[in-house]
């Protein structure tokens, strides 16, 4: 591949976008997803349809926001253009000459957002649980999710919860994983237990695991001892026998088979309950966020993603106060949404009501009292 | 002061506020969605001596229950 200044142009403009964007979206137990062990070209092509996608984004919201004269044939032009190193047109040179300062600060925004978009996109799934019920957004880390006993939320499992009526199958909220663990060593095998804390993936094929730690682990040995009914037989008999140490590291490259026993507790039982109301408060929380940062955003510029004139009329004439009381509701008013614990240790939406409400009045008093004063 | 000055030094302290509250929001995220095999409340009772005499024998219920039953039941051990 010759490296060309249209190359260049593409790699800054679509390429590193897309590969910071996979590199913030696989966190934690995923990340090996997504590692500097995949090949070149792969990695390359994996990064190209977030890559674009970002740049659309990119340019939409710099045209909203910056130069609404940007004109979209502009652009591609001069990515042909460098592409093509034909005699450069006017909007080439004029790019390089003029433009070039604000194309290297507006790459660096995309960068910033991609990070962004990569380091949200992928919480925001964990956190509504999209990856559990949505084959398309799971990630490829099957071990993780049967060690954490989230592949009970799996739709498969649930249904067989519903079949085999065991709601205790349903309890996503585990806090740790007790395992007895089969493994083949030089042709015989070996049984372990303990709590598993962490877990290795095979390098070469994440789908394998290769080493399990264990917490508390024994040992199962047999061995042989006198019958106590007839002390001249010897009889084999199998002992549990701990394995001293803080944490056991197994090797189960060889595992031949593994029983999990997942230990619940019984507060968590409640949280699931706030799930149902967690995707509608993110969105009212986004969109009305979305208002209030254009009331920061306009003191130095007009935001003109809110074209309401009942919006800008309003904060072109309010006074300071004011904006600030409507922020402050606008606040209060999100937190009464918001769930809360009761003397149980348990999530409840509109508990302790009274006092949010009361601050929320107060605020309101004071509004009216400030802008419509002729009522007194 | 005029209008607009406190209209600006609001502007900034409320920029400085919602950086506080994007911060917050991030360490609130991340803390959401750790991914750890083991619970920060699990990992802590197996360090307590008690706690782990609890689930051991919540652990050894569970399997006599199924060889009783017949049925399955995971282990429920208040761990708070």
């Amino acid at each position: 591949m010759n490296i060309t200044v249209g190359f260049i142009a593409i790699f800054i403009s679509v390429v590193i976008p897309g590969l910071l964007f996979l590199r913030f979206y696989y966190f934690g137990e995923f990340s090996k997803q997504f590692t500097t062990k995949e090949p070149i070209a792969r990695s390359l092509l994996y990064s190209i349809i977030p890559g674009v996608l970002i740049q659309i984004l990119g340019l939409t919201l710099y045209r909203v926001q910056v130069n609404s004269e940007l004109e979209m044939s502009h652009v591609f032009a001069v990515h042909h253009n460098l592409l093509s190193q034909d005699n450069f047109t006017n909007i080439t040179t004029g790019f390089l000459d003029d433009g070039l300062a604000e194309f290297c600060i507006y790459s660096l925004c995309i960068f910033i957002l991609a990070i962004v978009l990569g380091y949200l996109l992928s919480r925001v799934i964990r956190l509504i649980g999209l990856d559990l019920r949505i084959k398309l957004f799971r990630f490829k880390n099957q071990w993780y999710y049967i060690l954490r006993g989230e592949l009970l939320g799996f739709k498969k499992f649930k249904q067989a919860v519903n079949v085999l009526n065991r709601p205790d199958l349903n309890n996503k909220n585990i806090d740790m994983v007790f395992a007895d663990v089969l493994i083949n060593s030089a042709g015989k095998t070996k049984l372990y237990t303990g709590f598993v804390v962490d877990y290795d993936l095979d390098s070469t094929d994440i789908s394998k695991l290769d080493k399990i730690y264990l917490f508390d682990a024994h040992r199962y040995k047999q061995v042989k001892e006198e019958d106590p009914e007839n002390s001249e037989k010897e009889i084999t008999i199998t002992k549990k026998i701990a394995i001293p140490g803080s944490v056991f590291i197994l090797d189960v490259s060889n595992l031949v088979n593994i029983n999990l026993l997942y230990v619940t507790s019984p507060r968590k039982n409640d949280i699931p309950k706030i799930n149902k109301w967690k995707l509608l408060l993110v969105i009212v929380v986004a969109i009305s966020t979305l208002f209030v940062l254009g009331m920061v955003f306009y003191i130095f510029k007009e935001a003109t993603w809110i074209n309401f004139s009942w919006y800008k009329s309003y904060m072109e004439n309010a006074h300071w106060y004011d904006k600030l009381l409507v922020a402050s509701i606008y606040i209060q008013t999100i937190l009464l949404l918001l769930p809360k614990k009761n003397e149980k240790d348990e999530f409840r939406f509109f508990y302790n009501l009274q006092g949010r409400f009361i601050v929320l009045l107060v605020m309101i008093a004071l509004f009216t009292a400030l802008n419509h004063a002729w009522i007194f | 002061m005029d209008n607009k000055t406190i209209d600006r030094i609001l502007a900034v302290v409320s920029v400085l506020l919602v950086i506080g509250i994007i911060l917050n929001l991030f360490k609130q995220l991340n803390k959401s969605t750790q991914t750890n095999v083991i619970s920060d409340e699990g990992l802590k009772a197996l360090q307590d001596p008690d706690k782990k005499k609890q689930i051991n024998q919540a652990i050894e219920d569970a399997k006599k229950n199924q060889l009783e039953t017949g049925v399955w039941k995971d282990p429920v051990v208040d761990l708070s």
